[in-house]
């Protein structure tokens, strides 16, 4: 992904993929002040670093894990219980990207689910270790920053309970933080007509995180506590031989200030989404078409003793078209998509806690970023197999990434401005291939599933100003080691692995 | 000295930097026009938005002369005024020579890499000069720095003390004006959008940060005060021939206080006695803060660091090596630890009529100075011996021997190895 634009395509794509995946450190603000605000050598879009798990949700995100995101999570979908087998075990590693200037974007995902039955009413618990590593900054030459989100493993879980009838279903579930905050979850399905059903879900799920940043030799070390609330609601339609969908979600992280650690750091996020999906056959083929629409908003401070010095803010929106068609009775489909993403944001770093000295005039530095990814592709796909049996996939996605940073030190009480820097960047097109191969196989009483979807460039095209930007060395900046005359390729790689006793074993 | 190099570090974190602006045009109206004069302060707020200082100012000063008592715009006078001085291209073309005596001036390459390199020395220099131990050698470095400039580059210094003291010096004043003018208002607050900052969120900025760039200033002119107050000028500038032997030969008129001088060093003086009391007027502004700190561009949080407490403890030592002798830490040659006294406004009040005859007892080698060892002082009639005019006032031959290290054995000797 980082291959498909130019030189500043690693850093800003592993940040990007950082946040859409849901690193679960809300902390990509500061990568964002800090490093494009610094305008050091490698300029790291704020938009679409800065913002962590709460990462709206995000198609392209999808895209990269291959649709085979883990099962719903009891804490935010209770209902997710219903029909799972009454045990099972996911563990997902996901090394996305690993730069030489010390960038590394990775995670990994652990979950054991366990559910039962009784006649109509359901039970179950989940239990989730996730990590994640998101690194960058530059530790040679003149400029020293950097910033490492994560760390430790966060484990959450949730138990809930349900009932599901003929009519409709409710579930609901319950979840506590590591510091006693309670999350909450409720959802129910419906019957309200023939062929019409409604389903509604809401959340509060409480969150934490940490995150370091380091400007020349000094580091601070932030934590951060929040609730992320989520709300959905959809209508689902059979007309003849048609379903339609309506969905309607709402997506907000909320810090909670009442906790606020001496350092520590406040994600927020506000987002709106809307899906419009409908699905039928004509004759033997079974056709879908899916249009989405997200817009929100999202915001990081980063504070000491309760005032911000570093933060990060900006819109971000999603669009997409997708539509597929397979035959009715194969295992296969085919799937094209077009969409397009857009970050932008606004960062500030204030340098009284790192430079005393510095803090007398106020300094601040600043950066602007605006990323825009254009992006459409076509797969065709395989569903897993039943039993046993080999499935898999292949993509290819053409990514044109366009956007432009500016970033300056803001001195005298903010108001000058010089070691002003800007560029436009993503002048370079990328093909992608993806492939997806999984295998099922039972053992014993157990079904055992192991997948790996790899990601790698197969062609990247560069307009003529980005061809000319390269050789030069740099964008405006002739002095600037910031533009390599080639751009690094890197294939993000995912690989799943499952282990389920299926229901009627237990 | 201390004292002196932190005040130089503040100084130059924002001096070359900042400046002030040109004698504004005093206002002859009688009547005040205060809403035009807010009206000009949008207006100027939204000049330096786009960038455009050089408007801001015209607006800023054009509101104060419509509405003197409208702090916003005498506050953005003074900081517009900085700006201009800042990006004065002969300014900036000295800024360069400025730098070797004085850590914290601009960089005088426009180019970004360089700039960065520059600044981040200018960092490094600010940070050792602050918390670095202190040596005899960072006593007085700046004045022994523009002194080796002086001998090295006499035409450079000369262009310098041209310029600082008939566009820098006046600027800086007029800054000063404005911002005690804002000082003087009931009170001082106000909120800059973000629209003019490029930033997320609105600053606040009230006296706290008004009392510092004050200090600031006050400290910038307190060294260009000592820097103008020597005449390094060479004589019929014939820069081609001079070396240190015929500039520091006797009678010559190089490194004697200007017919001004004495009043320079005075005001100098003047200022950096006032740095303490700005500095601390903010310090003690910034405590009694009681709104929310959040938007600040200068929080209370800052009184927590370590770089305050060596700031102010810096000032603090300052204050107290102009206004009186002081004990302070010094390590000799064989880095041995041993208290020296120093009382630095000796320098500026009464001043040395001819530096050169604060130098030890030296010899010429190829036209370079070179000290006699052992290093002595001559206290012979008009010379200030060991003391050095009275800026150390304990000081003795022997001291400065175990000091320098340059305790012999004597020349003849030393010529026989």
């Amino acid at each position: 992904m980082a291959a498909a634009h130019g030189p500043h395509g690693p850093a800003a794509d592993a940040a990007r993929h950082a946040l859409k995946l849901g690193i679960p450190i809300a902390a990509g603000a500061l990568m964002a002040s800090v490093s494009a605000a610094s305008c050091f050598a490698q300029a790291v879009p704020v938009g679409a670093a800065a913002f962590g798990s709460g990462a709206a949700p995000s198609f392209v995100t999808e895209t990269i894990v291959w649709n085979g995101a883990h099962a719903l999570p009891l804490e935010t979908a209770p209902l997710a219980l219903l029909g799972r087998p009454p045990a099972a075990f996911t563990s997902e590693w996901a090394p996305l990207y690993r730069g030489a200037d010390g960038t590394r974007l990775e995670q990994a995902h652990q979950d054991v689910r366990v559910a039962a039955s009784f006649g109509a009413w359901w039970a179950g618990a989940d239990l989730a270790s996730e990590s994640s590593a998101f690194r960058g900054g530059q530790s040679r030459g003149e400029s020293q920053w950097g910033f490492d989100a994560g760390a430790a493993p966060a484990q959450h879980g949730a138990v809930a309970a349900g009932i599901a009838q003929t009519r409709g279903a409710a579930a609901i579930a319950t979840s506590i933080a590591a510091d006693g905050r309670v999350g909450l979850a409720v959802e129910g399905r419906a019957m309200l007509a023939p062929a019409w059903s409604a389903l509604v879900r809401a959340s509060a799920t409480p969150r934490d995180g940490a995150l370091d940043v380091r400007w020349q030799d000094e580091a601070i070390e932030s934590s951060g506590q929040w609730n992320e609330q989520r709300a959905l609601a959809r209508i689902d339609a059979s007309v003849a031989a048609a379903s339609l969908a309506a969905t309607l979600e709402a997506f907000d992280r909320v810090p909670v200030r009442e906790r606020a650690p001496a350092d520590g750091f406040e994600p927020h996020l506000t987002w709106r989404g809307a899906t419009l999906a409908a699905s039928g056959a004509i004759g033997v083929v079974e056709v879908a078409a899916e249009l989405r629409h997200g817009e929100g908003r999202q915001r990081i401070d980063v504070s000491r003793a309760g005032v911000p010095y570093a933060v990060a803010a900006g819109p971000v929106r999603e669009d997409v078209a997708i539509a597929s068609a397979g035959p009715r009775t194969g295992r296969w489909s085919a799937r094209a998509w077009t969409g397009r993403s857009h970050d932008a944001a606004s960062g500030s770093l204030a340098l009284w806690p790192f430079d005393g000295i510095a803090a007398v005039a106020g300094t601040r530095y600043a950066a602007h970023t605006d990323l825009e990814l254009q992006h459409a592709g076509v797969s065709i796909d395989g569903r897993a197999a039943e039993h046993r049996g080999w499935d898999g996939g292949l993509a290819l996605w053409i990514v044109d990434p366009r956007g432009h940073y500016e970033s300056w030190r803001g001195t005298l009480f903010a108001l000058g401005r010089d070691d002003y820097g800007s560029d436009e960047f993503g002048a370079a097109r990328a093909w992608l291939a993806g492939m997806r191969l999984a295998r099922s196989q039972p053992l014993a009483w157990l079904r055992l599933r192991a997948e790996w979807v790899q990601w790698a460039p197969v062609a990247v095209e560069r307009s003529r100003e980005a061809a000319v930007l390269a050789g030069r060395g740099g964008g405006g900046d002739p002095g600037s080691d910031a533009h390599p005359a080639h751009a690094r390729t890197w294939g993000g790689t995912v690989v799943r692995v499952a282990v389920e006793l299926p229901r009627g074993s237990d | 000295m201390k004292v002196l190099t932190r005040l130089a570090v503040i100084s130059t974190a924002l001096a070359f930097a900042l400046v002030l602006g040109c004698g504004g045009k005093s206002s002859t109206e009688p009547k005040t026009d205060p809403a035009a004069a807010a009206g000009e302060v949008d207006a100027g707020n939204t000049a330096l938005a786009n960038g455009d200082y050089a408007a801001a100012n015209e607006h800023f000063k054009t509101a104060i002369a419509k509405d003197p008592s409208n702090a916003q715009a005498q506050f953005g006078a003074a900081v517009t005024e900085v700006y201009l001085l800042q990006d004065d291209p002969e300014l900036q073309s000295l800024a360069g020579q400025f730098q070797l005596f004085q850590p914290g001036a601009l960089p005088v390459s426009h180019g970004r890499l360089a700039r960065r390199v520059a600044f981040s020395q200018r960092v490094e220099s600010l940070r050792s000069s602050v918390v670095g131990p202190y040596t005899p050698g960072r006593m007085g470095a700046a004045v022994v720095r523009t002194l080796a400039l002086a001998g090295n580059e006499p035409d450079s210094i000369s262009e310098i003390q041209a310029i600082v003291r008939t566009k820098v010096m006046p600027k800086l004043q007029y800054a000063e004006d404005r911002l005690n003018a804002a000082e003087a208002a009931a009170d001082f607050r106000m909120f800059i959008d973000p629209a003019v900052t490029g930033l997320p969120d609105t600053l606040e900025i009230d006296k706290t940060e008004l009392y510092l760039l004050d200090s600031v200033i006050n400290g910038v002119q307190g060294w260009l005060g000592i820097l103008t107050a020597y005449n390094f000028d060479v004589e019929n500038s014939d820069f081609e021939h001079v070396n240190a032997e015929s500039l520091l030969a006797p009678g010559t008129a190089w490194a004697t206080l200007h017919p001004y001088g004495h009043l320079a060093l005075v005001q100098a003086k003047n200022d950096f006695e006032t740095v303490k009391a700005r500095f601390d007027a903010a310090a003690a502004y910034l405590a009694n803060e009681s709104d929310d700190q959040a938007n600040d561009l200068i929080p209370q949080e800052w009184l927590s660091t370590q770089d305050y407490a060596d700031l102010a403890d810096g000032i603090d030592q300052m204050y107290a090596a102009l206004t009186g002798p002081i004990l302070v830490p010094a390590r000799d040659a064989n880095d041995q630890e041993f208290d020296l006294q120093v009382d630095l406004g000796r320098f500026l009040v009464p001043g040395i009529d001819d530096l050169k005859k604060a130098l030890p007892n030296h010899t010429f080698e190829n036209g370079e100075l070179k000290p006699v060892e052992p290093i002595t002082f001559s206290t012979e009639s008009g010379y200030g011996g060991p003391t050095v005019y009275g800026i150390f006032p304990d000081m003795t031959d022997a001291r400065w021997q175990q000091l320098t290290g340059l305790t012999g054995p004597p020349p003849t000797l030393r010529a026989t190895r």
